[in-house]
């Protein structure tokens, strides 16, 4: 099962990316923003339940909700938004888990990311079954009579819950009062687990770009002032309703749970917490395969770029041992993802991941420049080889010459001057869409090297009209080939008297890699 | 031309999607296909304690530390109960009850629900406790300030004609305050005993 499992949920994810970004664009593609419009989704339902929470009475659930729903200005639209948000939160969710299992971003360093995630989806579930229940229409009281079932199966309780909800009595207000605290102090708990979900994230993005935010929240109102959400009729336990409306998100369950013993309910619900959880150990990846960076104290020059750089914290600056005045950077192999940001953020080339450092980079298109002469006179296409990768002849077709790298985003500049003064005509550096970087911060970094001076900037010697970023997403194959065309069609014969300023050999020599590296 | 087509099928995806979001969200299920109707019984009342009490001997008394002698001496259990439900000549539940947890000392607890054809039927419902008294054994009616109420009695039995309406609930409880099996049939009723074929023996 090793990678295959993995491997083949990353086929149909690309073909979907595809898909969405044709239709959306890869700015709006919401597929790539599933993690911040989960807690986009969040926020709208904390907004709209603090405004729900003064309209609820404990003492009439039901009756408090039926006259909320008479009130088209401030009620029945606010509720319905608020379940229409908590649903999309729970799609948003399952996207996300999707989506980071299908990329391998799931295990090693983000395992505590991973399970973080595990937790918080079961709380948005439990928050999920609690706010259906203070409604108590037929759903809400179908799901704490089930909820009651599984808790009256466990033996450490004397009194059977179910019995609540018999008949004898209607429910106590201090039942309603307990769901409702519950639903309230759940989201806490939801936000401590948030905040363990993103700690290893140096800058955690939090929302969707602008214009995908407005356009899901104007989505979600109309949607809720059009088609308001149901209300069953009120719970009844001497009625036996024909038809319950459920919400199939939280409660997918419910139409085939009473028909299973608690005890098949429990271990159900524990298998499957199980395989979500440790899935991902299974199908990883061995260790060995992506090693974390590590720092050549010869040629680290204590510049602080690689721990700015770095989208994981990984990486801090401690004093040298060698007496040199500068300090030293040093990797945190348990929070190293082995993305290789920091190679690129490396003037010197002292960082990164073992064979993806920039002095490494460089080994390889200078085996490239060497060894192919259509690479000469020809458009160089970097691409990264999650994103946009064209197949090579179609490249060729173009008038390009193909370099697939493991990340545009760790791309050393020094590797795109190199290629010019070997004799490209162009290059063409074809990265992931920012938003959907496997890497996180790659393309924000890589254009700020090109274009804004940000170390390791490419230097100011070089032509940028012989350099070009596009950000395209998996599957954007014909558009990378458009963008190919149109670059190539705009380059102009280079200029040899200013190519022949510049000794390239001294400018980008590859020296070996001192020993006394370290982790 | 084949942008803006490409975004107009995602505005319409898009709305596709919001629509589904909306019919999944209050989705119909068949929660209960069939007309039956539902016989719930659902109890909850503490079993009575059954102690086996002996008087001490002077010799056994002046073995003891001078702060544990008693004369008496008593050893006891939580009662346990038979539930015999029958629905016109079927026996439907015949079961032994104890109390809950992990001694059975706490109250007893019921909830069990059968499916019943719609119509009239006759409904017998018979709880007895299963240990005998001996001429050795004290039955006691916990009165300390522990007992928030009186145990159940040692024979609650109920018989009566029952019209069972189609998707409706018949529920069968135990009303503590008149120590009786009670039916109910919608909120609200049978918090009076019932009047008809209900009795409890001491």
């Amino acid at each position: 099962m090793p990678l295959i499992l993995e491997s083949a949920l990353r086929r149909p994810l690309r073909v979907l990316d595809t898909l969405v970004t044709r239709l959306c664009g890869e700015r709006s593609n919401p597929l790539y923003q599933s993690g911040t419009i989960a807690v986009l989704m969040l926020v709208v339902v904390l907004v709209t339940g603090l405004w729900l929470l003064f309209l609820y009475r404990i003492g009439a659930p039901w009756a408090s909700v039926a006259e909320l729903e008479q009130n088209p200005w401030l009620g029945s639209w606010v509720r319905a938004l608020h379940r229409y948000a908590s649903d999309a939160a729970i799609v948003a969710i399952v996207v996300h888990l999707f989506r980071m299992y299908a990329q391998g971003r799931s295990w090693g360093p983000r395992v505590l990311a991973w399970l973080s995630g595990i937790v918080l989806l079961g709380l948005v579930l439990i928050c999920g079954w609690t706010g259906f229940v203070m409604v108590w229409d037929s759903f809400g009281r179908q799901l704490a009579v089930e909820g009651a079932r599984m808790f009256d199966a466990l033996p450490f309780l004397s009194e059977r819950l179910g019995r609540t909800f018999a008949g004898e009595r209607p429910p106590p207000p201090a039942f309603f009062f307990l769901n409702l605290f519950l639903h309230v102090a759940l989201p806490l708990g939801l936000g401590a687990v948030f905040w363990l979900h993103v700690s290893r994230v140096a800058r955690p993005l939090l929302l969707p770009p602008r214009r995908l935010s407005w356009a899901l929240l104007g989505g979600l109102t109309l949607l809720a002032v059009l088609w308001p959400a149901p209300l069953g009729l009120e719970g009844d336990p001497f009625t036996r309703p024909a038809t319950i409306p459920a919400d199939l998100f939280y409660a997918f369950w419910l139409p085939w749970s009473p028909s299973l013993s608690p005890a098949a309910l429990w271990a159900l619900l524990g298998a499957t917490t199980l395989v979500l959880a440790l899935v991902p150990r299974w199908s990883r990846r061995a260790p060995e395969e992506l090693p974390p960076s590590v720092v050549d104290e010869q040629l680290c020059t204590g510049c602080n770029q690689c721990p700015v750089d770095c989208p994981y914290g990984a990486i801090s600056m401690i004093p040298r041992s060698d007496g040199r005045p500068t300090e030293v950077a040093r990797v945190d192999p348990t929070l190293c993802v082995s993305c290789g940001i920091c190679a690129g953020s490396c003037a010197p080339m002292g960082v990164g991941p073992p064979g993806r450092t920039g002095r490494d980079q460089l080994d390889r298109i200078r085996a490239v420049m060497a060894t192919d002469p259509r690479a000469v006179g020809g458009t160089l296409v970097i691409s990264c080889s999650r994103g946009a990768l064209p197949p090579g002849a179609v490249v060729e077709q173009a008038g390009g010459v193909l370099h697939p790298v493991d990340c545009g985003g760790n791309l050393h500049t020094s590797v795109i001057e190199y290629a010019l003064r070997a004799g490209a005509a162009g290059v063409l550096v074809l990265a992931c869409p920012p938003r959907d970087c496997w890497n996180r911060e790659g393309p924000r970094w890589l254009d700020a090297r090109v274009y804004h001076d940000r170390e390791a900037e490419l230097q100011a010697r070089v032509d940028r009209r012989r350099v070009r970023l596009a950000y395209l997403a998996a599957g954007q194959v014909t558009e990378a080939i458009t963008v190919l065309r149109d670059f190539t069609a705009s380059l102009h014969p280079p200029d040899p008297q200013a190519d022949q300023t510049i000794h390239i050999e001294r400018e980008c020599e590859t020296q070996p890699v001192g020993r006394g590296a370290t982790p | 031309m084949i942008r803006w087509f490409a975004r107009a099928a995602g505005l319409a995806s898009g709305i596709g999607g919001l629509a589904l979001l909306a019919v999944l969200s209050g989705w119909r299920y068949h929660a209960n296909p069939d007309d039956h109707a539902l016989l719930r019984l659902a109890l909850s009342a503490r079993p009575e304690r059954l102690e086996h009490c002996r008087q001490v001997s002077e010799a056994e008394l002046a073995e003891q530390p001078v702060h544990m002698r008693q004369r008496i001496q008593c050893v006891g259990k939580a009662a346990t109960y038979r539930l015999h439900v029958r629905l016109d000549s079927q026996t439907i539940t015949d079961r032994v009850l104890r109390g809950g947890g992990l001694r059975h000392d706490r109250p007893l607890s019921l909830l069990v629900e059968h499916p019943v054809q719609p119509g009239a039927h006759h409904l017998a419902v018979r709880l007895e406790r299963v240990e005998a008294i001996d001429s050795n054994a004290v039955v006691l009616v916990d009165s300390t300030r522990r007992a928030r109420q009186p145990p159940l009695p040692a024979r609650l039995s109920l018989g009566e004609s029952q019209w069972f309406e189609a998707r409706r609930v018949v529920l069968v409880s135990y009303d503590i305050e008149h120590r009786r099996l009670v039916i109910h049939t919608r909120p609200g009723t049978g918090d009076q005993p019932s009047p008809t074929g209900s009795e409890a023996a001491p």
